[in-house]
This record gives structure tokens, C-alpha cells and sequence, in this order.
């Protein structure tokens, strides 16, 4: 910039004029929107929220060993939360920051597994929401006439149905018991399987009209008729030219579904449909597990306090950078 | 606009199909209906086919969705595996009490959302403003049982401590929806709704409410709101009569869409308050294979949702000359 201001006060030669021209204008339209993605305050706010959980659930994991959030402690059941001003006793390995639970295991640490589980669940249903919708919207958009009209209508069949009845019925068809599998050198309820692919199959309704809508509209480009008349085939038309144009629109609608889909995961363990525990801990099941305790006298709120507000101040965050994203995609807003 | 809506009834009727074959094919193979009676040794695995046979479930699964939908078309839903009683007759039982809390939940929620709204929107980046658009980006992430626990923990638990123990009997605790109230008498009715429809109320307005004051924002600052500031018209006539009018058009078409999945959508307040409407007898049924009242509660369900997005539709039109039907 400094240099544009002297050049206007010297007599400008050609090549000076050309630069000033070329100088603001060589962000390319990723950095521009990397540039109105950070001077979005709520979205800078989300993000750095969002990376402080994600760490304090790696580090935090690495540092507390995964016995204290599975293994059963009878002689210390429903421990009270050891009170923050007594913070040198709080680290001393036998007190427990959060409480314990009705089985003697420590809130904490079933926080930060089931912190583990639940972002897990969140982000793979969406792949497979993803997966789903993307396909679905992009034939239906592309190849239009009978497929399209048969998908659509079996799209806005799928939304006319309340998302939980959906997810009942679909939790119910996979309900079977699965085996444990691996999970970070862990082991966890193969139930966590389950709710992702059902969560998946509630959630990607929104995507396919999203993509077929920004299909029907990528078909009529002149470059679309370019690379028809250069004789490529359907798929790379839409894997090589449409999707790509499509990606922005995805990326914000997947962003604000993973923060419905933490949230479905804890209606699905409420509705007795989510990850099995034992052996497995989420912030869904913690959350129910403290039902049975609403109103025990004196109240066990830290039962369900924590999870909920870990629910909670996840998905603000997601939605923040969600909603950051789709102003930062928008070309329409400036800096 | 007739031919208009015959079309939109021909779509529905289509979705309609649609969902019941999905749901009917989704519930039939989630769960074998006579799972109860399989570890009953006082019945034989004669009996079982028997009983297979009277319910129909042992022909094959299209025959019995054509079976089902024959029955359906005329509005008989069949028999409950469970009780036996008519389906429409264990709907009938509970839609009452689902309508009950979902038309106050509604009201409250409308006015609440318009109320805080156009105050955002009149006073934007006050303090109060900001402040309430936190809270609603807040309310709007919270699971809904979250939002119900927390207040039962303090109109129920400590409320009723604080009155109990500590002899506060000014300050009224509520109840929490045990099974057995008095249903006979309408104050009862009223303390048992009071959290359920609150909850409600929270997660809702926190959506509506951002939605009420960004299209308001955008009225105002048209050129017809600066006209009749212009002329000396008084400020709230401004905004009531002409700004308010025009914002809160949109917003007719987002409640008309939200309504019918209320019939369904409170299966979790229902629960956790223990009320009994019919998103808790769905989930309840689901539960037990019970498919012709799970299947009867989502087609009627499916019916309010397309039956309302018409009407929102048809309302719009006439409540917006600029728009036409094609």
C-alpha cells in the first residue's frame, strides 16, 4: 500500500500505473475468503473454541488413563465435584474435578472419552450424510427427468417425517448387537457404528437439494456445454466441473449438520437408540444416565451439568464457524 | 390457484405413499411383532403361527403393505399389537394431550418471538440486543433436555426445598409430571404445563427470534418506512403498522411449516415430563413392535406436515398480493 501512495505523488509511468492496478487485487479467491472468515468475530471465537475442546480432549486423554472413565469405583459413588478453590487438591490424582457417577467413575475423564465418541459420531455421520446427499442431489440434478422427480419426491418424502421419528425407526432396523471394535488403541461399543450410520441417514436430506439445486443451475454454464462438446462423459462433468463449484454450499451445510449431528447423538442415547455404556462413554448417554438422578436429594447436577454444557458450548461453536463460513463464501460481503 | 392446489394434493398424496411404504417396510423389518410371546412357555410355537395369522404378518411384506394401505386409504389403521384396541382409538387417547401442550407451547412461543424481535430489531446493538442475541445463539445449541433439566432442577428441586424446608410457602414450586394428577382440575393442568411448554418455548424462540429481528432490519430500512417517517407519522405506527406488517409475512410461512412436526417433534419433552401425548406413544411402541400404531402416528403426522406446507403456501398468496401461483 505505501508503495500506491507514493506513486500517486510521482508522475506515474506505465509500468508503475499496471502495478498499482495488480497490487490489492492478487488475493486469490481463497485467501479472500479466508480473510472475511477471520474478520468474522463469532467465527474466529467458534473456531478457537472449537480447537480449545478438541485439545483438551486429546491432551487431556493422553494425561488421564482410560481406567478412571470405565472402571467402577463402589466405595466412591456419586462423589460431589471437588470445589475449583481447592485447585492444588484437584490435581492430585485421587479427586475428581467433576464428581463421579452413580457407579463411582470419574465425570472428567468420561468427559473427555466421551468427548472422543461424540465429535467421532458427529463428523463420520456427516461423511456419510455427505455421501448420501451429495449423490442423491447430483444425479438427481444432472440426469433431471424421471430419476430426478422419483429422488425429489423420495427426498421431500424423508423430510415431511419429524427427524426423530427417524431416527427411532432407523435405530430400531439397525438395533442388533455389534461386537467391540478399535478405536485409538481402545476398544468401544460397536454401537458407536449404529448411531452413525443412522444419525447419516437422518441428516443428509438438505444436502441433496442443496447439490441438485446448484446442479440444475451449474448445467446451463457455458463451460458445461464446452466440456460436453469436447466429448467427457457424465461423471467427469460432475466429479471434475460441478461439484468442485459446488464445494462451498457443501462445506457450510456440512459444517452446520455437524453440530445437529452432536446434538442428534444425545437425543439418540436419550431415546435408549445411542452408544451402548458399558463399555462406552458420550456425552449423549452421560447426559441420560442423569435423568435417573433429577431429583435425588441433595441434586446430583454435575451428572448431567457438564455433558450438557460440553454439548452445548460445542455445537454454539460449530454453528458460529458454520455461520462465519457461509458469509466468508458469500463474494457479495467485503472485508 | 384451484388448479394450483389440486396439483400441490396430487404431490402430497404421493409423498403420502411414499412414506408409508418407506416406514411401513423400515418398522416391519426392525423388529419381529410376536417377540413377545417368543419366550412365553405358556404359548407353543403353534400358537405363535395362530397368532401370526390372525395379525396377517406371516404373507409376504408387499401383500401385507397392500393389505395395510387398503385399510389405511379408508382410515382404518388396524389393531394395536399390544392392547388390541382400534389404533385411532389409542391415537384418540393421547392426541388431546398433545395438542394441548403444543398450542400453548405455540402461543407463547409466537408472541414471545415477535415480542422480543421487533425490540431487537428497534433498538440494534443496544445492549440488551446483543445480549439477547447471544442467549438465543445459546438456546438454539442446547439439546432441549438439557434446557428441561435445568429447570426442573430449579422450579422443581429447589423451589420445593426452599418452600418445604425453609417455610418460603410464597415461593410455588412446580411439579415435574409425576404419572398420577388430578386431571380433573385445570389449575393442575396448568402447573403440569407450565415446564414442558417453557422448555419448548426456549429452543424455539431462540431460532424465531433471530429470524423476526434480521427480517425486520430489512424492512425498516426500505423506502417506504423512511416515506412515512418522512410524513410525521408517529414512530410506532410506523412500525407497527407498516414495518411490522410487512416483516412478519415470512414468518408466517416458517411457524405453518414448524407446527405439524410439533405433533411429533415433542417426543423428548414428552418424555422427560412425563406427558402423555402421542410422540411418547410412538417412541413407547417403536419400542415394542407394536407397527400399526407406530405406522398410524406417522401418517398422520406425514398428513399435518403436507397438509400445512399447503395451507402456508395457500395463506402466503393471499397475505402477499405480489406473489402468484404456478
Amino acid at each position: 500500500m505505501a508503495s500506491s501512495i507514493a506513486d500517486e505523488t510521482s508522475i506515474p509511468s506505465p509500468s508503475s500505473v499496471a502495478e498499482t492496478f495488480v497490487q490489492p487485487r492478487s488475493l486469490t479467491p481463497n485467501q479472500l475468503v479466508w480473510r472475511r472468515f477471520v474478520h468474522h468475530r463469532a467465527a474466529l471465537a467458534g473456531a478457537i473454541g472449537l480447537l480449545f475442546i478438541i485439545s483438551l480432549i486429546v491432551v487431556g486423554s493422553i494425561l488421564v488413563p482410560v481406567d478412571r472413565a470405565t472402571r467402577p469405583d463402589v466405595s466412591n459413588i456419586l462423589a460431589a465435584p471437588t470445589p475449583l478453590w481447592q485447585l492444588p487438591a484437584t490435581l492430585v490424582k485421587d479427586q475428581h474435578l467433576f464428581g463421579t457417577d452413580a457407579t463411582g467413575r470419574d465425570v472428567f475423564a468420561r468427559i473427555l472419552y466421551g468427548g472422543q465418541i461424540s465429535l467421532a459420531v458427529g463428523v463420520l455421520s456427516i461423511v456419510i450424510a455427505l455421501l448420501v446427499g451429495v449423490s442423491v442431489g447430483a444425479v438427481a440434478g444432472y440426469l433431471g427427468g424421471v430419476v430426478d422427480a422419483v429422488l425429489m419426491r423420495f427426498t421431500e418424502a424423508m423430510l415431511a417425517v419429524p427427524s426423530l421419528f427417524l431416527l427411532i425407526v432407523l435405530g430400531k432396523l439397525f438395533g442388533s448387537k455389534l461386537g467391540s471394535i478399535p478405536f485409538f488403541g481402545r476398544s468401544v461399543s460397536g454401537s458407536v457404528l449404529i448411531v452413525i450410520v443412522v444419525i447419516g441417514l437422518t441428516s443428509w436430506m438438505y444436502e441433496a437439494r442443496i447439490v441438485r439445486a446448484n446442479v440444475l443451475s451449474l448445467r446451463e454454464r457455458e463451460y458445461v456445454a464446452a466440456s460436453e462438446a469436447l466429448g467427457a462423459s457424465k461423471l467427469r462433468i460432475l466429479l471434475r466441473h460441478m461439484l468442485p463449484n459446488t464445494l462451498a454450499p457443501i462445506i457450510v451445510s456440512a459444517t452446520l449438520g455437524l453440530a445437529s449431528a452432536i446434538g442428534l447423538e444425545a437425543y439418540a442415547s436419550f431415546l435408549g437408540l445411542g452408544v451402548q455404556d458399558p463399555p462406552t462413554a458420550s456425552w449423549g448417554n452421560m447426559i441420560t444416565q442423569a435423568l435417573n438422578y433429577l431429583q435425588s436429594n441433595p441434586p446430583k447436577w454435575w451428572l448431567w451439568l457438564f455433558p450438557g454444557m460440553f454439548i452445548t458450548i460445542t455445537v454454539l461453536c460449530i454453528n458460529f464457524v458454520g455461520d462465519g463460513l457461509r458469509d466468508a463464501f458469500d463474494p457479495r460481503r467485503r472485508v | 390457484m384451484a388448479a394450483y392446489i389440486v396439483r400441490r394434493l396430487i404431490q402430497g398424496v404421493v409423498i403420502l405413499i411414499i412414506i408409508s411404504f418407506v416406514g411401513f417396510m423400515l418398522t416391519r423389518l426392525s423388529g419381529d411383532p410376536l417377540a413377545q410371546y417368543t419366550n412365553n412357555p405358556r404359548i407353543s410355537a403353534a400358537d405363535r403361527a395362530r397368532i401370526a395369522r390372525e395379525l396377517g404378518v406371516d404373507r409376504p411384506l408387499p401383500i401385507q403393505y397392500l393389505g395395510w394401505l387398503s385399510k389405511a386409504v379408508r382410515l382404518d389403521f388396524g389393531y394395536s399389537f399390544t392392547t388390541r384396541e382400534p389404533v385411532m382409538k389409542r391415537i384418540a387417547e393421547r392426541l388431546p394431550n398433545t395438542l394441548i401442550l403444543m398450542i400453548t407451547s405455540e402461543i407463547v412461543i409466537i408472541i414471545i418471538s415477535l415480542l422480543v424481535g421487533v425490540y431487537q430489531a428497534t433498538h440494534q446493538y443496544s445492549i440488551l440486543d446483543n445480549l439477547l442475541t447471544a442467549l438465543s445463539f445459546v438456546g438454539y445449541s442446547m439439546p432441549i433436555f438439557f434446557i428441561a433439566m435445568g429447570l426442573i432442577l430449579i422450579f422443581a428441586v429447589w423451589f420445593k426445598e426452599l418452600n418445604v424446608k425453609q417455610g418460603l410457602t410464597w415461593l410455588p414450586y412446580l411439579p415435574t409430571g409425576a404419572n398420577i394428577w388430578d386431571q380433573s382440575k385445570i389449575e393442575n393442568w396448568i402447573r403440569q404445563l407450565i415446564l414442558p411448554v417453557a422448555s419448548l418455548t426456549i429452543i424455539q424462540v431462540a431460532g424465531y427470534t433471530r429470524y423476526i429481528r434480521s427480517s425486520m432490519l430489512e424492512v425498516l430500512s426500505q423506502d417506504y418506512v423512511r416515506t412515512a417517517r418522512a410524513k410525521g407519522l408517529d414512530e410506532r405506527m410506523v412500525i407497527l403498522r407498516h414495518a411490522f406488517k410487512n416483516s412478519a409475512l415470512p414468518f408466517v410461512t416458517i411457524i405453518g411449516l414448524d407446527i405439524p412436526f410439533l405433533l411429533g417433534g415433542a417426543i423428548v419433552t414428552e418424555t422427560v415430563f412425563s406427558w402423555p401425548g402421542m410422540g411418547r406413544l410412538f417412541w413407547e411402541q417403536a419400542g415394542r413392535g407394536d407397527f400399526p400404531v407406530v405406522m398410524g402416528i406417522l401418517i398422520l403426522v406425514a398428513v399435518a406436515v403436507v397438509i400445512f406446507q399447503i395451507l402456508t403456501d395457500v395463506v402466503y398468496t393471499m397475505l402477499d398480493p405480489r406473489i402468484r401461483l404456478s
